[in-house]
């Protein structure tokens, strides 16, 4: 094989490789071991969910990416080189919104913005383009002039993105994006990141709120302790798990015979009776609604409204780890 | 480099606390100076003792002593420094001291001996220097004239002294000037003040270089996974810093020239490299300090508040520390970045050549090498590290 054949194809195969490999990554503060042989790769405008509760080492991951923290182990590559300390031609691609809010209180939001896009874009027309885009993104144009002190939290964040985003990379890392964001931006905010996924951008996007992950990303990988608990799109995890829907039916108090005849049932994992509805806990299973309304009809309770939610994310997590995502570490 | 450059110096000339302590607090503390200091140089004086002199025959017939008076009088004499007043009597005069009129009167008794009577007025601020120059003259008027009655009872044993040798001739006052301007007490406490200006000020460069950092918040985290290279937001960053500085000390000094008109005896180019080595200097002070974990502004008034105390910013019993410090421990005095400040436009003011002057900035520039050396070391040995 000549040398141009062989620069040919190390260029067909960065070109598809993914965006971001990651191979048995391990970080540990002392005895603590904060990401424990993690593995994981994400495609070229993909929507890639990292979900766990705190403390799981999602942020540390995102560090280590970053090459903000030096790691013990493991191989970190970015577009199909391998990111170092001083990549900077790499992390010219990279758009990073950090869960705390990282801007100066003394520059206006469009200063802000500029400031940030600065260490990116070195020309002054193209940067102004860039710059009233991004505000124009965020939906901050009447605030152009407003100091970060006088923006409302969800302002702020909005901000905060816009500083991450506006030099247009390929690949945008949210940490906790929405963090205490009232539900009017949080709203905006999935919005704008959703349209910079359809844009081409890869994301990569952390949270414990199971719903903003759920509704954003492809794929999913849920940590634990560091670890990787489980991964894939979220209807392949939630068939992972045995856990169905959970349905819920208004009555009046109803007998134990009632709720033991619903315990009968295969596809029951659990009933109980509690704020003036029977709350029933399904396996995986095909007729499980026609079954509980069969056992109401049977034992003569008579029912109003009746609610079948599906399985969520919270509910994976809680089968795999045997507790909540929302919990402490 | 030009992104960080314009970030640093936006933020810092909006940022509050820096300029009510870089800008501001040099300025309201000179006006406090020339309210507290309006008098001082009165107090330094040499100029204004009242002599008054009891009429005798023994005085009347001393035209040595006469001559030397006349000579110390302030409206005879060229470099006077008493103003006269006779008396008839030594009881008139004493009353005359006693009532605070005069600060000491001089008597010539029958034998021919000379007293110089001092009163307690003399012994204020505003009266020992004449008073003590005053005794000298009259020292040296009696030591002259015993001389002369020595050599000529040696060279014509029973003959009189002749009058004109007797007169005292040789004993007169000049005002010898050693330094290119004359002593000016004030200035010590403006030079000082300057010195200090540079040390608060480089809280500027602690919080630039702060901000750099990815240990100290995600402002720097988020500047740190920039495609921009970490040394050339530090160089933008203290560039930035360092004109902001300049800036404020510019102001400070501006203000000490134009509206407390304190002379700095040079011209505008010397005082301006003065001041550029001092603020970058303290610049460089502060890019150390940024790189210690959790530094506070606090923490740098504290620290230039204590070198304060050694640049004799507090008045007389810091000035005396300092100077003694500078006799028996010089190494350490000069160890102190403030006082090499101070010593910078000490320099100017006083020397006519340039050396002392430039031996001054180049020490500062020494200081400013080594803060920017271990800040380098440090501030690498951080970039990868922790969070």
């Amino acid at each position: 094989m000549n040398e141009a054949t062989g620069e040919k194809d190390k260029t067909r195969m960065r070109d598809h490789a993914p965006v971001v490999h990651v191979e048995n990554l391990v970080k540990r503060y002392g005895e603590l071991v904060a990401v424990d042989h993690l593995s994981f790769d994400i495609a070229s405008g993909e929507a890639f969910g990292l979900l766990g509760p705190n403390g799981s080492g999602k942020t540390t991951t995102i560090n280590c990416i970053l090459q903000l923290l030096s790691y013990e182990h493991g191989d970190i590559s970015l577009f199909g080189r391998p990111m170092r300390p001083t990549s900077y031609d790499l992390k010219r691609q990279i758009g990073i919104v950090p869960q705390e809010v990282a801007v100066f209180d003394e520059l206006t939001v469009r200063e802000n913005i500029d400031s940030f896009c600065a260490l990116y874009v070195s020309d002054r027309a193209k940067r102004r383009e860039l710059v009233d885009r991004a505000i124009e993104f965020v939906g901050l144009q009447k605030f152009e002039k407003f100091r970060p002190k006088k923006l409302s939290g969800g302002l702020m964040r909005r901000l905060n993105i816009a500083c991450g985003i506006a030099h247009e990379p390929s690949l945008i890392i949210l940490d906790e994006p929405t963090v205490a964001v009232d539900p009017q931006s949080r709203e905006a905010i999935l919005g704008g990141i959703e349209r910079l996924n359809g844009e081409g951008a890869t994301i990569i996007y952390t949270s414990h709120y199971m719903e903003e992950v759920e509704r954003l990303c492809k794929r999913i990988l849920i940590m634990d302790h560091g670890r990787a608990v489980a991964s894939g799109t979220p209807d392949e995890l939630k068939a992972m798990v045995g856990t169905g829907e959970k349905v819920s039916v208004e009555t009046a108090e109803p007998s134990e015979q009632v709720l033991e005849d619903l315990r009968r049932l295969s596809c029951v994992r659990q009933a109980t009776y509690e704020g003036g509805r029977i709350r029933v806990q399904c396996l995986n299973g095909e007729h499980n609604l026609a079954d509980i309304l069969g056992v109401l009809a049977k034992d003569n309770v008579p029912y109003g409204r009746v609610l079948s939610e599906p399985p969520t994310l919270n509910d994976v997590f809680l089968e795999i780890t045997g507790r909540a995502l929302r919990d402490e570490a | 480099m030009l992104a960080s450059f314009k970030t640093t110096v936006l933020s810092l000339l909006r940022n509050k606390s820096m300029l009510l302590w870089a800008l501001l607090f040099p300025i309201v503390l000179t006006c406090i100076f020339m309210g507290m200091f309006s008098g001082i140089e009165s107090a330094y004086s040499a100029v204004g003792s009242d002599l008054g002199i009891v009429r005798s025959a023994s005085y009347g017939s001393n035209e040595g002593l006469q001559q030397t008076l006349r000579s110390i009088s302030l409206s005879t004499g060229k470099n006077g420094i008493v103003k006269l007043s006779y008396f008839d009597s030594e009881a008139a005069a004493r009353k005359a001291i006693a009532d605070e009129k005069i600060d000491s009167y001089l008597t010539v008794s029958n034998a021919g001996s000379i007293s110089l009577h001092v009163g307690q007025r003399s012994l204020g601020a505003n009266g020992s220097l004449p008073t003590t120059i005053l005794a000298s003259a009259l020292n040296s008027h009696l030591h002259a004239t015993n001389a002369v009655a020595v050599i000529m009872a040696r060279v014509t044993p029973g003959g009189s002294v002749p009058a004109s040798l007797a007169s005292g001739d040789g004993v007169s006052i000049k005002r010898l000037v050693l330094t290119k301007n004359a002593p000016d007490p004030d200035v010590r406490y403006y030079f000082s003040l300057l010195a200090m200006t540079a040390g608060i000020g480089s809280a500027a460069a602690m919080l630039s270089i702060q901000r750099l950092q990815p240990t100290e918040g995600a402002v720097g985290a988020r500047q740190s996974v920039s495609s921009t290279p970490r040394w050339l937001m530090l160089v933008g960053a203290l560039l930035g810093s360092w004109l902001c500085q300049f800036a404020c000390m510019l102001a400070a000094l501006l203000f000490m020239a134009l509206v407390a008109r304190v002379n700095f005896g040079t011209g505008a180019a010397p005082l301006l490299l003065a001041i550029a080595a001092s603020s970058l200097t303290g610049c460089a002070a502060g890019a150390l300090l940024g790189t210690i974990p959790h530094m506070e502004d606090g923490m740098v008034s504290g620290i230039t508040c204590l070198l304060s105390l050694f640049t004799g910013l507090y008045g007389p019993a810091s000035q005396l520390i300092t100077d003694s410090l500078e006799a028996t421990a010089p190494t350490l005095i000069h160890a102190n970045p403030l006082w090499q400040m101070t010593n910078c436009f000490y320099s100017l003011l006083y020397y006519d050549l340039y050396g002392p002057f430039l031996s001054s900035i180049a020490a500062l520039l020494a200081m400013t090498g080594i803060f920017l050396a271990i800040a380098a070391f440090r501030m690498r040995r951080i970039s990868h590290g922790q969070l």
